[in-house]
Protein backbone atom coordinates (compact mmCIF):
# COMPACT_ATOMS: atom_id res chain seq x y z
CA UNK A 1 0.00 0.00 0.00
CA UNK A 2 1.26 3.38 -1.03
CA UNK A 3 1.54 5.10 2.37
CA UNK A 4 5.16 5.32 3.38
CA UNK A 5 4.61 6.04 7.05
CA UNK A 6 3.60 3.33 9.51
CA UNK A 7 0.42 4.03 11.46
CA UNK A 8 -0.04 2.94 15.07
CA UNK A 9 -3.27 2.61 17.04
CA UNK A 10 -3.91 2.91 20.73
CA UNK A 11 -5.83 4.65 23.48
CA UNK A 12 -8.95 2.73 22.52
CA UNK A 13 -11.94 3.49 24.68
CA UNK A 14 -15.64 2.72 24.86
CA UNK A 15 -18.31 4.47 26.90
CA UNK A 16 -21.59 2.61 26.72
CA UNK A 17 -24.44 1.36 28.89
CA UNK A 18 -22.32 -1.79 29.37
CA UNK A 19 -19.55 0.10 31.09
CA UNK A 20 -17.65 3.28 31.54
CA UNK A 21 -14.28 2.96 29.89
CA UNK A 22 -12.72 0.07 28.01
CA UNK A 23 -11.52 -1.84 31.12
CA UNK A 24 -14.93 -2.03 32.75
CA UNK A 25 -16.65 -2.61 29.42
CA UNK A 26 -14.37 -5.48 28.41
CA UNK A 27 -14.53 -7.06 31.88
CA UNK A 28 -18.34 -6.93 31.83
CA UNK A 29 -18.47 -8.40 28.34
CA UNK A 30 -16.04 -11.13 29.37
CA UNK A 31 -18.43 -12.05 32.19
CA UNK A 32 -21.30 -12.32 29.73
CA UNK A 33 -23.04 -9.10 30.74
CA UNK A 34 -24.85 -6.92 28.24
CA UNK A 35 -25.83 -3.27 28.05
CA UNK A 36 -29.10 -4.29 26.42
CA UNK A 37 -32.33 -4.41 28.42
CA UNK A 38 -36.03 -3.93 27.99
CA UNK A 39 -36.98 -0.26 28.09
CA UNK A 40 -40.54 0.66 28.96
CA UNK A 41 -41.99 3.59 27.03
CA UNK A 42 -38.62 4.99 25.93
CA UNK A 43 -40.44 7.28 23.50
CA UNK A 44 -44.01 8.49 23.19
CA UNK A 45 -44.98 6.10 20.40
CA UNK A 46 -42.91 3.13 21.60
CA UNK A 47 -44.25 1.10 24.52
CA UNK A 48 -41.41 -1.43 24.77
CA UNK A 49 -37.98 -1.60 23.22
CA UNK A 50 -35.05 -3.92 23.75
CA UNK A 51 -32.06 -1.61 23.48
CA UNK A 52 -28.97 -0.21 25.17
CA UNK A 53 -29.55 3.18 26.77
CA UNK A 54 -27.69 5.15 29.41
CA UNK A 55 -29.59 6.03 32.59
CA UNK A 56 -30.93 9.59 32.24
CA UNK A 57 -29.36 10.54 35.56
CA UNK A 58 -25.90 9.97 34.08
CA UNK A 59 -25.99 13.36 32.40
CA UNK A 60 -26.15 16.93 33.56
CA UNK A 61 -26.83 18.81 30.31
CA UNK A 62 -29.41 18.52 27.54
CA UNK A 63 -26.76 17.01 25.26
CA UNK A 64 -25.87 13.53 26.55
CA UNK A 65 -24.12 12.65 23.29
CA UNK A 66 -21.74 15.56 23.70
CA UNK A 67 -21.06 14.49 27.28
CA UNK A 68 -20.31 10.84 26.58
CA UNK A 69 -18.38 11.55 23.37
CA UNK A 70 -16.26 14.16 25.14
CA UNK A 71 -15.64 11.77 28.01
CA UNK A 72 -14.46 9.08 25.63
CA UNK A 73 -12.07 11.55 23.97
CA UNK A 74 -10.63 12.50 27.38
CA UNK A 75 -10.03 8.83 28.25
CA UNK A 76 -8.26 8.22 24.95
CA UNK A 77 -6.06 11.28 25.35
CA UNK A 78 -5.31 10.22 28.93
CA UNK A 79 -3.61 7.15 27.44
CA UNK A 80 -0.99 9.28 25.71
CA UNK A 81 2.32 10.85 26.65
CA UNK A 82 1.77 14.32 25.30
CA UNK A 83 4.55 16.87 25.31
CA UNK A 84 5.83 18.42 22.12
CA UNK A 85 3.32 16.37 20.12
CA UNK A 86 0.72 18.92 21.14
CA UNK A 87 2.34 21.29 18.66
CA UNK A 88 2.25 18.79 15.79
CA UNK A 89 -0.40 18.32 13.10
CA UNK A 90 -3.58 16.81 14.58
CA UNK A 91 -6.68 15.58 12.87
CA UNK A 92 -9.94 15.21 14.77
CA UNK A 93 -12.62 13.02 13.20
CA UNK A 94 -16.16 12.59 14.47
CA UNK A 95 -17.98 9.58 13.09
CA UNK A 96 -21.73 9.75 13.46
CA UNK A 97 -24.86 8.94 11.53
CA UNK A 98 -27.21 11.41 13.20
CA UNK A 99 -25.26 13.43 15.79
CA UNK A 100 -27.44 15.19 18.36
CA UNK A 101 -30.60 14.24 16.48
CA UNK A 102 -32.98 14.78 19.40
CA UNK A 103 -32.73 18.51 18.76
CA UNK A 104 -34.41 18.06 15.39
CA UNK A 105 -37.67 17.35 17.16
CA UNK A 106 -37.77 20.85 18.61
CA UNK A 107 -36.55 22.40 15.37
CA UNK A 108 -33.14 23.39 16.72
CA UNK A 109 -31.32 22.85 13.44
CA UNK A 110 -28.05 24.29 14.70
CA UNK A 111 -27.65 21.79 17.50
CA UNK A 112 -29.02 18.93 15.42
CA UNK A 113 -26.20 19.51 12.91
CA UNK A 114 -23.36 16.96 13.35
CA UNK A 115 -20.86 19.69 12.47
CA UNK A 116 -21.97 21.58 15.55
CA UNK A 117 -21.32 18.54 17.75
CA UNK A 118 -17.89 18.07 16.17
CA UNK A 119 -16.95 21.71 16.86
CA UNK A 120 -18.15 21.51 20.46
CA UNK A 121 -16.00 18.40 21.02
CA UNK A 122 -13.05 19.89 19.16
CA UNK A 123 -13.07 22.97 21.39
CA UNK A 124 -12.24 20.84 24.43
CA UNK A 125 -9.15 19.26 22.90
CA UNK A 126 -5.72 20.26 24.25
CA UNK A 127 -4.30 20.79 20.75
CA UNK A 128 -5.43 22.65 17.67
CA UNK A 129 -6.72 20.34 14.96
CA UNK A 130 -8.37 20.02 11.62
CA UNK A 131 -11.91 18.82 12.33
CA UNK A 132 -13.92 16.53 10.09
CA UNK A 133 -17.27 14.73 10.31
CA UNK A 134 -17.62 11.43 8.50
CA UNK A 135 -21.15 10.14 8.04
CA UNK A 136 -21.39 6.94 6.04
CA UNK A 137 -24.18 4.99 7.75
CA UNK A 138 -23.04 1.96 9.74
CA UNK A 139 -19.49 1.96 8.36
CA UNK A 140 -18.89 5.53 9.59
CA UNK A 141 -16.56 4.42 12.40
CA UNK A 142 -14.30 2.36 10.16
CA UNK A 143 -14.50 4.95 7.41
CA UNK A 144 -13.26 7.59 9.90
CA UNK A 145 -10.46 5.29 11.04
CA UNK A 146 -9.34 4.54 7.48
CA UNK A 147 -9.56 8.21 6.55
CA UNK A 148 -7.31 9.19 9.47
CA UNK A 149 -4.85 6.36 8.78
CA UNK A 150 -4.51 7.31 5.12
CA UNK A 151 -3.81 10.93 6.12
CA UNK A 152 -1.05 9.86 8.49
CA UNK A 153 0.42 7.36 6.01
CA UNK A 154 0.58 10.13 3.40
CA UNK A 155 2.31 12.46 5.88
CA UNK A 156 -0.53 14.99 5.81
CA UNK A 157 -1.03 14.82 9.58
CA UNK A 158 1.00 13.37 12.47
CA UNK A 159 -1.71 12.17 14.83
CA UNK A 160 -5.45 11.72 14.81
CA UNK A 161 -8.13 11.41 17.45
CA UNK A 162 -11.14 9.56 16.09
CA UNK A 163 -14.40 9.39 18.01
CA UNK A 164 -17.67 7.77 17.05
CA UNK A 165 -20.96 8.54 18.75
CA UNK A 166 -24.67 8.06 18.22
CA UNK A 167 -27.76 8.23 20.39
CA UNK A 168 -30.58 5.81 20.92
CA UNK A 169 -33.22 8.12 19.48
CA UNK A 170 -36.87 8.06 18.65
CA UNK A 171 -35.80 9.07 15.14
CA UNK A 172 -33.76 5.95 14.39
CA UNK A 173 -35.90 3.60 16.49
CA UNK A 174 -39.04 4.44 14.56
CA UNK A 175 -37.14 4.17 11.29
CA UNK A 176 -35.77 0.70 12.01
CA UNK A 177 -39.18 -0.35 13.33
CA UNK A 178 -40.73 0.63 10.01
CA UNK A 179 -38.33 -1.83 8.37
CA UNK A 180 -39.40 -4.54 10.87
CA UNK A 181 -35.68 -4.85 11.58
CA UNK A 182 -35.82 -4.86 15.40
CA UNK A 183 -35.82 -7.93 17.62
CA UNK A 184 -38.22 -7.51 20.55
CA UNK A 185 -35.77 -9.43 22.78
CA UNK A 186 -32.00 -9.89 22.91
CA UNK A 187 -30.55 -9.95 19.37
CA UNK A 188 -29.03 -13.25 18.23
CA UNK A 189 -26.33 -12.54 15.64
CA UNK A 190 -25.63 -15.49 13.31
CA UNK A 191 -28.07 -17.70 15.23
CA UNK A 192 -30.50 -19.90 13.33
CA UNK A 193 -33.43 -18.15 15.05
CA UNK A 194 -32.12 -14.60 14.70
CA UNK A 195 -34.91 -12.15 13.98
CA UNK A 196 -33.53 -8.65 14.03
CA UNK A 197 -31.20 -6.14 15.60
CA UNK A 198 -31.22 -4.10 18.81
CA UNK A 199 -30.27 -0.45 18.79
CA UNK A 200 -27.88 1.12 21.26
CA UNK A 201 -26.07 4.29 22.13
CA UNK A 202 -22.37 4.66 22.82
CA UNK A 203 -19.22 6.57 22.11
CA UNK A 204 -15.87 5.05 21.28
CA UNK A 205 -12.56 6.64 20.49
CA UNK A 206 -8.96 5.88 19.70
CA UNK A 207 -5.78 7.60 18.63
CA UNK A 208 -3.78 6.97 15.48
CA UNK A 209 -0.23 8.16 15.23
CA UNK A 210 2.97 7.89 13.23
CA UNK A 211 4.77 7.90 16.60
CA UNK A 212 4.47 4.67 18.58
CA UNK A 213 6.07 6.23 21.65
CA UNK A 214 3.10 8.51 22.14
CA UNK A 215 1.11 5.63 23.66
CA UNK A 216 1.50 4.80 27.36
CA UNK A 217 0.23 1.29 26.71
CA UNK A 218 1.94 -0.38 23.74
CA UNK A 219 0.14 0.39 20.48
CA UNK A 220 -1.05 -1.96 17.76
CA UNK A 221 -0.24 -1.54 14.12
CA UNK A 222 -2.78 -0.46 11.53
CA UNK A 223 -2.14 -2.63 8.48
CA UNK A 224 -4.75 -1.56 5.96
CA UNK A 225 -8.30 -0.49 5.36
CA UNK A 226 -10.66 -0.55 2.42
CA UNK A 227 -14.19 0.50 1.56
CA UNK A 228 -16.43 -0.75 -1.21
CA UNK A 229 -20.02 -0.61 -2.36
CA UNK A 230 -22.42 -3.48 -3.09
CA UNK A 231 -23.75 -1.62 -6.15
CA UNK A 232 -26.92 -3.54 -5.47
CA UNK A 233 -29.53 -1.95 -3.21
CA UNK A 234 -29.71 1.05 -0.85
CA UNK A 235 -31.23 -0.80 2.12
CA UNK A 236 -31.05 -4.54 1.39
CA UNK A 237 -27.78 -6.43 1.85
CA UNK A 238 -26.33 -8.06 -1.24
CA UNK A 239 -27.47 -11.68 -1.68
CA UNK A 240 -24.00 -12.74 -2.76
CA UNK A 241 -21.87 -10.68 -0.38
CA UNK A 242 -20.05 -9.28 -3.41
CA UNK A 243 -19.34 -5.84 -1.93
CA UNK A 244 -18.00 -7.15 1.37
CA UNK A 245 -16.05 -9.88 -0.44
CA UNK A 246 -14.32 -7.35 -2.66
CA UNK A 247 -13.72 -4.97 0.24
CA UNK A 248 -11.97 -7.57 2.40
CA UNK A 249 -9.99 -8.72 -0.64
CA UNK A 250 -8.76 -5.16 -1.17
CA UNK A 251 -7.82 -4.76 2.50
CA UNK A 252 -5.83 -8.00 2.35
CA UNK A 253 -4.11 -6.86 -0.85
CA UNK A 254 -3.17 -3.48 0.64
CA UNK A 255 -1.75 -5.15 3.75
CA UNK A 256 0.31 -7.67 1.77
CA UNK A 257 -1.08 -10.40 4.05
CA UNK A 258 -2.61 -13.70 3.01
CA UNK A 259 -6.02 -14.69 4.28
CA UNK A 260 -4.40 -17.42 6.38
CA UNK A 261 -2.82 -14.71 8.52
CA UNK A 262 -6.24 -13.56 9.79
CA UNK A 263 -6.78 -15.17 13.20
CA UNK A 264 -9.96 -13.44 14.27
CA UNK A 265 -12.83 -11.62 12.59
CA UNK A 266 -14.96 -9.06 14.38
CA UNK A 267 -17.92 -9.12 12.01
CA UNK A 268 -20.76 -6.63 11.66
CA UNK A 269 -23.31 -9.28 12.74
CA UNK A 270 -26.41 -7.20 13.40
CA UNK A 271 -28.73 -10.14 13.94
CA UNK A 272 -30.96 -9.53 10.93
CA UNK A 273 -31.67 -12.47 8.68
CA UNK A 274 -30.18 -10.98 5.54
CA UNK A 275 -27.19 -9.09 6.89
CA UNK A 276 -25.75 -12.07 8.69
CA UNK A 277 -26.32 -14.36 5.72
CA UNK A 278 -24.64 -11.85 3.42
CA UNK A 279 -21.59 -11.78 5.69
CA UNK A 280 -21.49 -15.58 5.89
CA UNK A 281 -21.47 -15.79 2.09
CA UNK A 282 -18.74 -13.18 1.76
CA UNK A 283 -16.46 -14.76 4.39
CA UNK A 284 -16.94 -18.24 2.94
CA UNK A 285 -16.06 -16.94 -0.54
CA UNK A 286 -12.94 -15.43 0.99
CA UNK A 287 -12.00 -18.79 2.52
CA UNK A 288 -12.45 -17.35 6.01
CA UNK A 289 -15.32 -19.61 7.10
CA UNK A 290 -13.12 -21.48 9.60
CA UNK A 291 -11.59 -18.35 11.15
CA UNK A 292 -12.94 -17.61 14.66
CA UNK A 293 -15.52 -14.89 14.31
CA UNK A 294 -17.81 -12.94 16.58
CA UNK A 295 -20.30 -10.12 16.62
CA UNK A 296 -20.21 -7.65 19.52
CA UNK A 297 -23.78 -6.47 18.87
CA UNK A 298 -25.19 -8.63 21.69
CA UNK A 299 -23.22 -6.55 24.21
CA UNK A 300 -23.92 -3.05 22.89
CA UNK A 301 -26.72 -3.30 20.37
CA UNK A 302 -26.12 -1.62 17.05
CA UNK A 303 -24.58 1.72 17.94
CA UNK A 304 -24.58 2.93 14.31
CA UNK A 305 -21.91 5.59 13.77
CA UNK A 306 -20.11 4.47 16.92
CA UNK A 307 -20.27 0.73 16.19
CA UNK A 308 -17.15 0.39 14.02
CA UNK A 309 -15.05 2.12 16.69
CA UNK A 310 -16.73 0.34 19.62
CA UNK A 311 -16.01 -2.98 17.98
CA UNK A 312 -12.47 -2.24 16.85
CA UNK A 313 -11.77 -1.01 20.39
CA UNK A 314 -13.04 -4.35 21.73
CA UNK A 315 -11.00 -6.16 19.10
CA UNK A 316 -7.86 -4.28 20.14
CA UNK A 317 -8.52 -5.24 23.73
CA UNK A 318 -9.03 -8.86 22.66
CA UNK A 319 -5.63 -8.82 20.98
CA UNK A 320 -4.01 -7.29 24.03
CA UNK A 321 -5.62 -9.82 26.39
CA UNK A 322 -5.36 -12.82 24.04
CA UNK A 323 -9.02 -13.39 24.75
CA UNK A 324 -11.69 -13.76 22.10
CA UNK A 325 -15.23 -13.06 23.28
CA UNK A 326 -18.24 -15.13 22.37
CA UNK A 327 -21.10 -13.86 20.24
CA UNK A 328 -23.55 -13.06 23.00
CA UNK A 329 -27.04 -14.17 21.97
CA UNK A 330 -25.90 -16.80 19.51
CA UNK A 331 -26.57 -20.33 20.74
CA UNK A 332 -26.91 -22.28 17.52
CA UNK A 333 -25.12 -20.67 14.61
CA UNK A 334 -27.47 -20.98 11.69
CA UNK A 335 -26.51 -19.07 8.63
CA UNK A 336 -27.01 -21.11 5.46
CA UNK A 337 -23.33 -20.77 4.77
CA UNK A 338 -21.50 -21.93 7.88
CA UNK A 339 -19.06 -19.84 9.84
CA UNK A 340 -16.86 -20.46 12.88
CA UNK A 341 -18.98 -18.31 15.22
CA UNK A 342 -17.52 -18.07 18.73
CA UNK A 343 -20.05 -19.46 21.21
CA UNK A 344 -17.68 -19.38 24.18
CA UNK A 345 -14.85 -17.09 25.20
CA UNK A 346 -11.51 -18.48 24.08
CA UNK A 347 -8.08 -17.69 25.45
CA UNK A 348 -5.67 -17.86 22.57
CA UNK A 349 -2.64 -16.01 21.31
CA UNK A 350 -3.71 -13.82 18.38
CA UNK A 351 -1.68 -11.36 16.40
CA UNK A 352 -3.81 -10.26 13.50
CA UNK A 353 -7.49 -9.38 13.31
CA UNK A 354 -9.98 -8.29 10.69
CA UNK A 355 -12.81 -5.91 11.50
CA UNK A 356 -15.65 -5.40 9.03
CA UNK A 357 -18.84 -3.38 8.81
CA UNK A 358 -21.63 -2.97 6.30
CA UNK A 359 -24.38 -0.42 6.04
CA UNK A 360 -27.25 1.30 4.28
CA UNK A 361 -26.27 2.72 0.94
CA UNK A 362 -24.58 -0.61 0.19
CA UNK A 363 -21.33 0.39 1.85
CA UNK A 364 -18.80 -2.05 3.33
CA UNK A 365 -15.56 -1.47 5.21
CA UNK A 366 -12.69 -3.72 6.28
CA UNK A 367 -9.72 -2.97 8.52
CA UNK A 368 -6.74 -5.17 9.40
CA UNK A 369 -4.78 -4.59 12.59
CA UNK A 370 -1.82 -6.42 14.07
CA UNK A 371 0.10 -6.70 17.30
CA UNK A 372 3.60 -5.29 17.21
CA UNK B 1 -2.13 19.10 -7.15
CA UNK B 2 -1.57 15.78 -8.83
CA UNK B 3 -5.05 15.35 -10.24
CA UNK B 4 -6.55 16.46 -13.49
CA UNK B 5 -10.23 17.26 -13.91
CA UNK B 6 -11.73 15.36 -16.83
CA UNK B 7 -15.16 16.90 -16.54
CA UNK B 8 -17.22 19.01 -14.15
CA UNK B 9 -20.86 19.79 -13.57
CA UNK B 10 -22.55 22.60 -11.67
CA UNK B 11 -26.20 22.72 -10.71
CA UNK B 12 -27.48 25.87 -9.02
CA UNK B 13 -29.98 28.67 -9.51
CA UNK B 14 -32.08 26.65 -11.94
CA UNK B 15 -29.17 25.90 -14.27
CA UNK B 16 -27.14 22.85 -15.14
CA UNK B 17 -23.72 23.44 -16.70
CA UNK B 18 -21.15 20.91 -17.80
CA UNK B 19 -17.59 22.14 -18.29
CA UNK B 20 -18.91 25.71 -18.23
CA UNK B 21 -21.56 25.19 -20.90
CA UNK B 22 -25.18 25.53 -19.86
CA UNK B 23 -27.13 22.41 -20.87
CA UNK B 24 -30.40 22.91 -19.07
CA UNK B 25 -32.24 25.70 -17.32
CA UNK B 26 -35.65 26.07 -15.78
CA UNK B 27 -37.09 28.95 -13.80
CA UNK B 28 -38.82 27.18 -10.94
CA UNK B 29 -38.74 27.91 -7.27
CA UNK B 30 -39.74 24.32 -6.61
CA UNK B 31 -36.66 22.09 -6.43
CA UNK B 32 -38.74 18.93 -6.92
CA UNK B 33 -40.05 20.22 -10.26
CA UNK B 34 -36.63 21.39 -11.37
CA UNK B 35 -35.05 18.01 -10.63
CA UNK B 36 -37.77 16.06 -12.42
CA UNK B 37 -37.72 18.29 -15.50
CA UNK B 38 -33.96 18.15 -15.79
CA UNK B 39 -34.10 14.38 -15.43
CA UNK B 40 -36.57 14.23 -18.33
CA UNK B 41 -34.16 16.23 -20.45
CA UNK B 42 -31.61 13.41 -20.05
CA UNK B 43 -34.06 11.11 -21.84
CA UNK B 44 -33.15 8.22 -19.60
CA UNK B 45 -35.25 5.29 -18.53
CA UNK B 46 -34.42 4.85 -14.85
CA UNK B 47 -37.57 4.61 -12.71
CA UNK B 48 -35.53 4.43 -9.48
CA UNK B 49 -34.91 8.16 -9.88
CA UNK B 50 -38.47 8.89 -8.79
CA UNK B 51 -38.02 7.02 -5.52
CA UNK B 52 -34.98 9.06 -4.51
CA UNK B 53 -35.06 12.06 -2.21
CA UNK B 54 -33.99 15.46 -3.51
CA UNK B 55 -30.39 15.17 -2.37
CA UNK B 56 -29.95 11.85 -4.16
CA UNK B 57 -31.75 13.14 -7.26
CA UNK B 58 -29.43 16.12 -7.36
CA UNK B 59 -26.27 14.03 -6.96
CA UNK B 60 -27.56 11.44 -9.43
CA UNK B 61 -28.25 14.12 -12.06
CA UNK B 62 -24.80 15.62 -11.60
CA UNK B 63 -23.16 12.24 -12.06
CA UNK B 64 -25.26 11.46 -15.15
CA UNK B 65 -24.45 14.77 -16.81
CA UNK B 66 -20.75 14.30 -16.12
CA UNK B 67 -20.61 10.70 -17.33
CA UNK B 68 -22.58 11.58 -20.46
CA UNK B 69 -19.96 14.20 -21.28
CA UNK B 70 -16.94 11.92 -21.11
CA UNK B 71 -17.79 8.98 -23.41
CA UNK B 72 -15.61 6.71 -21.38
CA UNK B 73 -16.16 3.37 -19.71
CA UNK B 74 -14.68 2.41 -16.37
CA UNK B 75 -13.76 -0.80 -14.64
CA UNK B 76 -16.25 -1.58 -11.90
CA UNK B 77 -13.79 -0.97 -9.06
CA UNK B 78 -11.66 1.94 -10.20
CA UNK B 79 -13.87 4.95 -9.50
CA UNK B 80 -13.92 6.33 -5.95
CA UNK B 81 -16.97 8.33 -4.92
CA UNK B 82 -15.96 11.15 -2.60
CA UNK B 83 -18.64 13.63 -1.64
CA UNK B 84 -18.74 16.64 0.64
CA UNK B 85 -22.11 17.78 1.88
CA UNK B 86 -23.26 20.55 4.19
CA UNK B 87 -26.57 19.77 5.79
CA UNK B 88 -26.38 16.00 5.66
CA UNK B 89 -29.74 14.43 4.79
CA UNK B 90 -31.67 17.21 6.57
CA UNK B 91 -34.41 17.39 3.94
CA UNK B 92 -35.40 13.75 4.48
CA UNK B 93 -34.62 13.96 8.21
CA UNK B 94 -37.17 16.73 8.44
CA UNK B 95 -39.85 14.73 6.63
CA UNK B 96 -39.23 11.68 8.82
CA UNK B 97 -39.28 13.81 11.99
CA UNK B 98 -42.49 15.50 10.90
CA UNK B 99 -44.27 12.15 10.67
CA UNK B 100 -43.03 11.31 14.17
CA UNK B 101 -44.16 14.68 15.53
CA UNK B 102 -47.61 14.22 13.98
CA UNK B 103 -47.88 10.74 15.49
CA UNK B 104 -48.21 9.31 11.95
CA UNK B 105 -46.74 6.05 10.74
CA UNK B 106 -43.20 6.64 9.52
CA UNK B 107 -42.20 5.43 6.09
CA UNK B 108 -39.21 3.19 5.37
CA UNK B 109 -39.07 4.82 1.92
CA UNK B 110 -38.32 8.15 3.62
CA UNK B 111 -36.23 6.79 6.50
CA UNK B 112 -33.74 5.08 4.20
CA UNK B 113 -32.81 8.51 2.82
CA UNK B 114 -32.00 9.95 6.26
CA UNK B 115 -28.31 9.24 5.67
CA UNK B 116 -26.14 11.43 3.42
CA UNK B 117 -24.16 8.54 1.94
CA UNK B 118 -27.23 7.07 0.25
CA UNK B 119 -26.50 9.28 -2.74
CA UNK B 120 -23.20 7.43 -3.19
CA UNK B 121 -25.13 4.16 -3.09
CA UNK B 122 -27.52 5.39 -5.78
CA UNK B 123 -24.65 6.33 -8.07
CA UNK B 124 -22.85 3.05 -7.34
CA UNK B 125 -26.01 1.06 -8.16
CA UNK B 126 -26.65 3.00 -11.36
CA UNK B 127 -23.11 2.43 -12.65
CA UNK B 128 -22.42 -0.96 -11.01
CA UNK B 129 -19.43 0.50 -9.25
CA UNK B 130 -17.92 -1.43 -6.33
CA UNK B 131 -15.20 1.11 -5.55
CA UNK B 132 -14.36 3.36 -2.61
CA UNK B 133 -16.98 5.58 -0.90
CA UNK B 134 -16.24 8.58 1.29
CA UNK B 135 -18.76 11.07 2.67
CA UNK B 136 -17.57 14.09 4.65
CA UNK B 137 -19.74 16.81 6.17
CA UNK B 138 -18.33 20.30 5.71
CA UNK B 139 -19.76 23.72 6.53
CA UNK B 140 -19.19 24.87 2.94
CA UNK B 141 -17.51 23.70 -0.22
CA UNK B 142 -13.82 24.31 -0.81
CA UNK B 143 -12.61 22.87 -4.10
CA UNK B 144 -8.99 22.64 -2.93
CA UNK B 145 -10.03 20.53 0.05
CA UNK B 146 -11.99 18.20 -2.19
CA UNK B 147 -9.12 17.95 -4.70
CA UNK B 148 -6.79 16.99 -1.84
CA UNK B 149 -9.10 14.10 -0.85
CA UNK B 150 -9.45 12.96 -4.46
CA UNK B 151 -5.69 13.15 -4.86
CA UNK B 152 -5.13 11.04 -1.75
CA UNK B 153 -7.60 8.34 -2.85
CA UNK B 154 -5.89 8.13 -6.24
CA UNK B 155 -2.28 8.52 -5.14
CA UNK B 156 -2.52 5.90 -2.38
CA UNK B 157 -3.71 3.42 -4.98
CA UNK B 158 -7.34 3.03 -3.92
CA UNK B 159 -8.79 4.34 -7.18
CA UNK B 160 -7.82 5.45 -10.66
CA UNK B 161 -10.60 8.02 -10.87
CA UNK B 162 -12.56 10.03 -8.36
CA UNK B 163 -16.09 11.28 -8.91
CA UNK B 164 -17.51 13.69 -6.40
CA UNK B 165 -17.41 17.17 -4.98
CA UNK B 166 -20.26 18.98 -3.31
CA UNK B 167 -23.95 18.06 -3.20
CA UNK B 168 -26.28 19.82 -0.82
CA UNK B 169 -30.06 20.15 -0.76
CA UNK B 170 -32.52 21.32 1.84
CA UNK B 171 -36.11 22.27 1.00
CA UNK B 172 -35.81 24.43 -2.13
CA UNK B 173 -32.17 25.39 -1.58
CA UNK B 174 -29.57 23.37 -3.38
CA UNK B 175 -26.10 23.46 -4.83
CA UNK B 176 -23.98 20.93 -6.68
CA UNK B 177 -20.39 21.06 -7.90
CA UNK B 178 -19.23 17.71 -9.17
CA UNK B 179 -15.96 16.67 -10.75
CA UNK B 180 -14.52 13.62 -12.38
CA UNK B 181 -10.80 13.52 -11.67
CA UNK B 182 -7.91 11.31 -12.66
CA UNK B 183 -4.21 11.22 -11.90
CA UNK B 184 -2.24 13.96 -13.61
CA UNK B 185 0.91 11.91 -14.07
CA UNK B 186 -0.30 9.41 -16.60
CA UNK B 187 -3.35 8.48 -18.52
CA UNK B 188 -4.38 5.20 -17.00
CA UNK B 189 -5.87 2.97 -19.58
Amino acid sequence: MAGKIDVFLGGENVISPLGKGIQETFANAKNGKTGLRELVQPFVGTSRLFAAKFEESTFTTDSPIQEFAAESCRWSLGELHLTNQLEERWLFVLSTTKGDINHLKTGDLVRADPLHLMKELQRELPFSSEGVVISCACISGLSALIYAADKIAADQVDHALVVGADLLSEFTTQGFESFFALDSGQCKPFDETRSGLNLGEAAASLVLSKDKNIFKNGPLKYLSGAIGNDANHISGPSRTGEGLYRTVKKALKYSGKRKEAVQFISAHGTGTLYNDEMEAKAFARLGLQYTPLNSFKGYFGHTLGASGLVEIGMTMKSLRMNLLLKTLGCENPGTETQLNVLKENIETEIRLALKTASGFGGCNAAVLIEKL
Amino acid sequence: MAIKIISSCTIENGRISVNGTELFSLESKDLGIFLKESFKSLDLSYPKFYKMDKLCQLAFLGSEYILKSVHQSFNDDEVALCFFNGRSSLDSDFRHQQLINEGSKVSPAIFVYTLPNIMLGEIAIRNKWYGENLLILKPEFDYEEWAAEADLLISCGKANYCLGGWADAYQDNYQLHLYLAESKKENIK
